[in-house]
């Protein structure tokens, strides 16, 4: 059965679903419906459904999708009442094509959905209520919702929104931005070409290999992992590492555990409550007004020889506060008489954009690269 | 003790610490019982109590000057012993001064200009030492070092006593003994969660070993953070046939906050559980994994895991609930 967006264009148009026939399988009674249907070049394309879908590409201007439902019955009259028979429906929607498979099946019913989408599409939306969401390669951009599942996507051309209820998040590519959210479990991106955003709500470790543009990361608990960033990083995590191989700028906080950084340019503003400061400063970059905070733990600085820079360096250590500096042009001295914390200063090379460590109890050391 | 075995010289010398009711109570007990049969002890019991009696009735009151007496004659004695051991010179004055140990006679100006000569010294000392000023006191350059006593010595000196936290570098194979007990003590134990994880990311590599196992199965159970937990259930994937892993997997399942967590306990625990082989029944799972997703049906909160759960009980031909 064949519709062409004329048909959309005068309303909804049910597609009247065939009686699917009913097969066994092991122990299973099998019911599968599917279709296609032709859709314009650029078009976007929205399928709302139930259960695990799998998005591949297409040849041609056609949509084509596969409904299989698979149910344990005493026998194919059972398994037919079980299995509802499926629907689907196609229509327009605020400029996309709709395509509605909503099984009208009992809920113990496994539903599969396969969706072969053309390369010209611009876009794919999928909204499951629960179930794993995988899209191999694709040219356009993705929008993915599930109440639950994974998500594992290969190589997409464009941007990337997606949601899960519960799962790992796993993206291979995206030609385009990401905006990506988990209740709960793993996110791991390889690569972006634009700027990315994952937010995981109660927990889960998030790495990204390389992002052309800024990348935020939040997790509730876990760790950040940023290899490289075209772009500034902002991240924060209650309780894990943050490591930034390199970026152009960074904020991290961190509220139990070692904040690694490695910054092209830009400002640095890093945080952490219970854990170490590890940042390296890279030579012949334009650095600029930066800060590194730890209220319990060391701040290790590196500097290159030929990085000017200002630094103020004070360590609130009770007992014996230590600041050890491989550059003579910091002194160290206290600011006052008994139990006063300690404070370093000084300009490297001249003087440059200000450095500020501050740390209540470690030691902060400034090492010459 | 026997009354038998107690003699009355014995008793005697233990009648004041009867009476002040310091004894055990098995040498009370035995006392007593050489009591009742010892007249002659009888009666220096009563004299003891008299003894006591009388002191508690003689109250003396010290005189409100004996304490400034005692530290007069104290101080006395002091420098009549200095005085005789040595003639004092000019630099023995002037440490005397400074550390404020003046024969009593000595005027008190000498004092005061003591005490300020000391804080001069210290205050100018401070400020043109070099460097943070502490590398001179620092004993062997520890990482980290606090005060935890300080009590005066035999000599005249001091004792301190330090704790100092030293960083060791310690390397070897993963296979060294000495290497796993160190990493299997950073994987439980470590305060970071970021060090946790990449303790355990290390031991993943080695879980085919019981020890490494356990300690992964310790991380999944108890480590609070989710992110390290997520990462020994990376490790332990291998080993999803094991006993002790379905158990700590089911017991993810049941009582982990994460909804992540539960999500992928499930998809382990039910590795290999399909259409394909739905047939066999309930004998392709574990009853205690089947028992594990029925009781997970009564409390599950998230529609996805529940649907996992009701699907996989579907597959096994297993009910829903318990009966």
């Amino acid at each position: 059965m064949k519709f062409s967006l004329a048909t959309l264009a005068l309303g909804a148009a049910a597609i009247a679903a065939a009686q699917a026939p009913v097969v066994r399988e092991g122990a299973y009674w099998v019911g599968t419906v599917g279709d296609s249907f032709e859709i314009a070049p650029q078009a976007a394309l929205q399928v709302n459904t139930r259960g695990s879908v799998a998005v591949r590409r297409a040849a041609g201007n056609q949509v084509t999708y596969r409904v299989r439902q698979s149910v344990i019955a005493a026998n194919e009259d059972q398994a037919r009442a079980l299995l509802g028979g499926g629907g689907a429906q196609v229509s327009s929607f605020r400029g996309r094509v709709v395509l509605q498979l909503q099984p009208v099946s009992a809920r113990n019913v496994e539903t599969r959905v396969e969706i072969g989408v053309p390369a010209q599409i611009s876009t794919v939306l999928i909204r499951t209520e629960r179930g794993a969401i995988h899209v191999a390669d694709f040219d356009g951009s993705v929008q993915l919702t599930t109440g639950g599942g994974e998500i594992r996507l290969g190589k997409i051309g464009g941007s990337v929104q997606c949601y899960s209820g519960a799962g790992q998040l796993a993206i291979e590519r995206a030609g385009g931005a990401i905006d990506c959210t988990t209740v709960g479990g793993n996110i791991d991106v390889r690569e972006a070409a634009g700027p990315v955003a994952l937010s995981n709500q109660m927990g889960g470790n998030i790495h990204v290999d390389k992002a052309a543009g800024d990348v935020h990361a939040h997790s509730a608990q876990g760790m950040i992992e940023v290899g490289q960033a075209g772009g500034a990083v902002f991240a924060d995590t209650q309780g894990g590492f943050i490591q930034v191989g390199s970026a152009h700028g960074i904020q991290a906080e961190s509220m139990a555990g070692t904040v690694r950084v490695r910054n092209d340019a830009g400002p640095m503003n890093v945080a952490t409550v219970a854990g170490n400061i590890l940042a390296e400063l890279l030579s012949g970059v334009r650095v600029q007004d930066s800060s590194l905070v730890a209220s319990s733990g060391d701040i290790t600085v590196m500097i290159p020889s030929d990085l000017a820079l200002s630094v103020m360096a004070r360590n609130a250590t009770g007992g014996v506060p230590r600041i050890i500096s491989d550059f003579p042009e910091i002194r160290v001295a206290r600011t006052g008489f008994f139990r006063s914390p300690l404070v370093g200063q000084g300009a490297i090379n001249g003087g440059g954009p200000v450095l500020n460590l501050n740390t209540s109890s470690g030691v902060i050391y400034l090492r010459r690269k | 003790m026997n009354a038998k075995h107690v003699s009355c010289d014995m008793v005697r010398r233990q009648l004041s610490m009867l009476l002040y009711g310091e004894l055990t109570f098995d040498e009370e007990e035995a006392v007593e019982a050489h009591l009742e049969s010892c007249a002659g002890c009888r009666r220096a019991l009563e004299q003891e109590q008299n003894l006591h009696a009388a002191f508690d009735q003689a109250e003396i009151e010290p005189a409100a000057s004996a304490l400034w007496e005692s530290r007069q004659n104290l101080q006395a004695r002091i420098a009549a012993e200095q005085a005789a051991s040595r003639r004092a010179g000019w630099w023995d004055q002037f440490v005397d001064a400074l550390t404020l140990r003046l024969p009593s006679g000595s005027p008190a100006w000498m004092k005061t200009a003591g005490a300020l000569a000391l804080v001069t010294l210290g205050f100018f000392g401070a400020r043109l030492t070099p460097g943070t000023g502490f590398t001179g006191m620092s004993l062997a350059t520890p990482d980290a070092q606090r005060v935890r006593s300080v009590e005066p010595a035999a000599n005249g000196g001091v004792q301190i006593v330090l704790d100092e936290t030293r960083h060791r570098v310690v390397s070897g194979n993963l296979d060294d003994q000495n290497i796993r007990v160190l990493l299997l003590s950073a994987a439980k134990e470590a305060s970071d969660p970021g060090l946790r994880y990449e303790t355990v990311g290390i031991l993943n590599d080695r879980a085919q070993a019981d020890e490494v196992r356990d300690t992964l199965i310790y991380a999944l159970e108890h480590d609070e953070n989710a992110g390290v937990r997520l990462k020994a259930m990376d490790g332990l994937r291998p080993f999803v046939q094991h006993p002790e892993v379905r158990k700590a997997l089911a017991g993810v399942l049941l009582s982990d906050g994460n909804p992540g967590m539960r999500t992928q306990a499930i998809d382990l625990l039910t590795e290999g559980v399909d259409e394909s082989n739905a047939n066999r029944g309930p004998d392709m799972l574990d009853r205690d994994i089947i028992g594990t997703l029925q009781e997970l049906m009564s409390i599950e909160s998230n529609a996805y895991v529940r649907q996992r759960g009701e699907h996989v009980l579907q597959l096994v031909n297993a009910s829903r609930e318990t009966y």
